[in-house]
């Protein structure tokens, strides 16, 4: 019930599910529930016809999972929308986790991951692929569920330093992946749907540079940054590269309508400062009538993209073996606050933000440590902010209080701009 | 009971063994040498030892400093471990650090490592901060190659920062050292089976049937419960992951045609410490059954977890499912001592040692 309070914002928006071809045919997927829901659409035709879910978290690159037609690769992500868009059984999950003691220091988004997932074994056969590289409640998340559903869990040792013997062992934890995926779907990999599948992932890492680049460019509407976006761009990307490159269109299309001129103008540039996934979502309409959004985290490392498509099954591993050490994480711990901070105090000089918004989750721990960390840098700075908790299931009554604290707050950088523009 | 005795009240029977031990690993207090803080069971003690430092393992379970506002508001958030990290590396003094070296084992020791420098002072400048990464769930010749490089990065990391050189030599003797106090480890057990199938009881940690088995990860709240249960239930605690400073009770081979450093790696990624990260099933985990050993199984297993630590909190479920399968009482207690909990304890002993409160 709380869950659907707090989407209620964007969900009321939701188009009715679709009927025709959902990847091509509708102006609803301009948004990103209309795309969401062509995507679950897409995902439960799949599932329809007897192919294995497959859920992943970022960390794994999904190439390798294009080698087999049997599985759907889901990115994890995208689970706290299924009992939005799919209408899964909504108490089904919660029933199953018969260990909810085990689950309660977990981040609500993993709990309800686990709901989610829990909810679709009973009538699907899923598969879970994480890496030991995520932070501890993902962990926790995956470990609870391996103990549910034994053998239908896989973990990845991924270390982060791109050197020759991290590599080799990221390189064999993903043969044993591959092997796991023919023992479990009872086919070997395809190599011909390997070489399809690199197109893909070509194309996949190219769209994420280009919006990337598009996403730090300028200032726009809340809904259209790239946090708001991922969900949309990387369902359509599970779907085709043809729905990556139209969602990328759409981005563009939307910045180039909204895009202001240099600093001017009525509008306040808030540097937004996500701090752990979906925590801006209930705010998203009181923040997208009034201010344009810059992104201020440090969240996009660098996207390899392949020069050339590998010509063998042993070089895709290897190629997403080597990914895996570079993927952008944005659970990548080993990250150096330094590093981060960095970043953020970069970010804002170039985009000459008038203030930052910082969202959180109360339950993310590595949040809550490293926020003194970051309220110090912007006190040194002289910039504004707002520390806001969002937690994006929280009641309406407790969305409603903070909307209130944050209108204030925008109220009073309005006319700190204001004074600076007339002084 | 004043709180330095709670404190350094021991839940393990083996403890008196291991601070015996220690000190002949480390060199006497007297002796002032430097120290060089751990804290995991992955990381090797041979290369600290060789460098030259008595190796502390971290957190102390009592550390001296009040817990200071730094640590309540970045530890206290995340969990009572990084907390007690940050007072045992802050506390001056006879317990100065001259640095730390982490693994990426949980979340704490990787804030741990990203906060050093930022909000963090150190205790003596220049403070050595290394993280070393941990092959998990793989273990192979690839695992044994990635550690080794792990352990040849260590090492340089040290020699450049102490201005310093490990040499061979220094890695055999060290190794010789470690392998000494294994080699202490199973005397002892082997002692302690006999003196189990004499049914002697007194301060044996195999008390026939009689014996609790204690996990959870080592921590002040932990020091706590335990040294108020001994108070009144005796030595019938058995504690075997409080002893795994040391991965296993097996000596580190000697490869001929390999390094000291190739050793090393082998002996670590072939015999892991027990870990919540990498276990799946924690009784059935090779490090843990070594100790375990063919003794009869415990009458009960007290799991004594960190609310905040989410592996452990997650890897409990391993226990209950194993120990509903064996057939084994088991009392969680998940959260801070308190009198309620600690009676709850009390009224469970009670029943399994069939004895009056």
């Amino acid at each position: 019930m709380k869950q659907a309070e707090a989407l209620v914002l964007q969900s009321e928006k939701a188009p009715a599910l679709w009927s025709g071809d959902p990847v091509r045919d509708s102006e609803d997927r301009e948004s990103l529930t209309g795309l969401l829901s062509a995507y679950f659409e897409c995902v439960r035709r799949a599932v329809g016809e007897g192919r294995v879910l497959l859920i992943h978290s970022p960390e794994v690159p999904p190439e390798i999972f294009y080698a087999f037609p049997a599985v759907l690769p889901v990115l994890d992500e995208l689970l706290p929308f299924f009992e939005l868009f799919w209408g899964c059984p909504s108490g089904g999950g919660r029933d199953r986790m018969r260990w909810r003691r085990h689950c309660q220091n977990l981040c609500p988004l993993d709990r309800l991951k686990l709901a989610a997932v829990l909810s679709l074994q009973l009538d699907h056969r899923v598969l879970a692929v994480g890496t030991t590289s995520a932070c501890d409640s993902n962990l926790a998340y995956l470990k609870v569920l391996e103990s549910q559903c034994e053998d239908s869990v896989f973990l990845v040792d991924a270390p982060f330093r791109p050197d020759g013997p991290s590599e080799d062992l990221r390189e064999r934890q993903v043969w044993d992946l591959v092997e796991f995926l023919a023992a479990k779907t009872g086919q070997p990999p395809d190599w011909s749907r390997c070489s399809e599948a690199m197109r893909e992932a070509n194309a996949l890492s190219e769209a994420f540079l280009k919006l990337s680049r598009l996403e730090r460019s300028g200032s726009f509407p809340f809904s259209n940054s790239f946090f708001f976006f991922k969900p949309l761009l990387q369902a359509a990307a599970a779907s085709t590269p043809a729905g990556m490159r139209r969602a990328i269109r759409i981005l563009r299309e939307r910045i180039a309508r909204n895009a202001l001129p240099g600093d001017s103008g009525p509008w306040l540039r808030i540097g937004w400062l996500e701090m752990t996934p979906l925590s801006s979502l209930s705010f998203a309409d009181l923040l997208e009538t009034q201010v344009r959004a810059v992104t201020v985290a440090p969240l996009l490392p660098g996207i390899p993209i392949p020069r050339s498509r590998p010509s063998s099954l042993r070089e895709l591993v290897r190629f997403t073996a080597r990914n895996m050490g570079r993927h952008p994480c944005t659970r990548d711990l080993a990250m150096r606050l330094e590093t981060s901070l960095a970043e953020i105090v970069q970010r804002i000089e170039t985009c000459r933000v008038d203030a930052v918004l910082m969202t959180y989750q109360r339950p993310c721990l590595n949040v809550l440590s490293s926020l003194e960390p970051i309220e110090g840098l912007f006190r040194s700075m002289g910039i504004p902010f707002l520390k806001l908790q969002a937690d994006p299931f929280a009641s309406t009554r407790v969305v409603l209080s903070r909307s209130a604290r944050l209108q204030a707050f925008l109220a009073d950088c309005a006319a700190r701009r204001r004074i600076r523009f007339s002084g | 009971m004043s709180k330095e005795a709670r404190g350094g009240a021991s839940c393990s029977p083996f403890r008196p063994h291991r601070e015996k031990w220690g000190e002949e690993l480390t060199g006497s207090a007297e002796q002032g040498s430097v120290r060089l803080g751990y804290c995991c069971s992955q990381v090797p003690v041979e290369i600290i030892l060789a460098a030259g430092f008595k190796p502390v393992r971290l957190p102390l379970s009592s550390s001296p400093e009040a817990p200071t506002r730094t640590s309540l508001r970045m530890g206290g958030p995340c969990c009572m471990r990084l907390r007690r990290l940050i007072e045992s590396v802050k506390s001056g003094g006879r317990t100065a650090l001259y640095g730390l070296v982490m693994t990426n084992g949980c979340d704490a020791m990787l804030r741990f490592h990203s906060l050093w420098g930022i909000k963090l002072s150190a205790p003596c400048t220049p403070f050595f901060n290394h993280l070393m990464q941990i092959p998990f769930r793989c273990r192979g010749e690839v695992a044994v190659r990635f550690y080794h490089r792990e352990l040849l990065y260590l090492k340089e990391c040290l020699e450049s920062h102490f201005a310093i050189e490990i040499t061979d030599a220094d890695l055999r003797a060290a190794i010789r050292k470690t392998n000494r106090i294994r080699r202490s480890l199973r005397d002892l057990r082997a002692r302690a089976r006999e003196a189990s199938s004499r049914q002697t009881g007194g301060s044996s940690p195999y008390q026939g049937t009689k014996r609790i088995l204690v996990v959870g990860p080592e921590g002040p709240e932990k020091t706590l419960l335990m040294s108020a249960l001994r108070d009144s239930y005796g030595d019938v605690f058995f504690d075997p992951l409080g002893c795994t400073e040391y991965p296993s009770i097996d000596c580190l081979a000697e490869t001929p045609g390999e390094t000291p450093l190739e050793w090393i790696a082998r002996h670590y990624v072939l015999n892991p410490g027990y870990c919540p990260k990498a276990a799946n099933e924690a009784p059935k985990n090779a490090s843990f059954a070594r100790w375990m050993g063919p003794d009869p199984p415990p009458c009960g297993i007290l799991l004594l977890t960190d609310p905040r630590c989410r592996l452990w909190r997650a890897e409990a479920i391993n226990w209950e499912k194993w120990t509903s399968s064996q057939r084994i009482p088991l009392l969680w207690i998940n959260g801070k001592v308190q009198r309620e909990r600690v009676l709850r304890a009390g009224r469970w002993l009670d029943r399994l040692l069939e004895r009056k409160a």
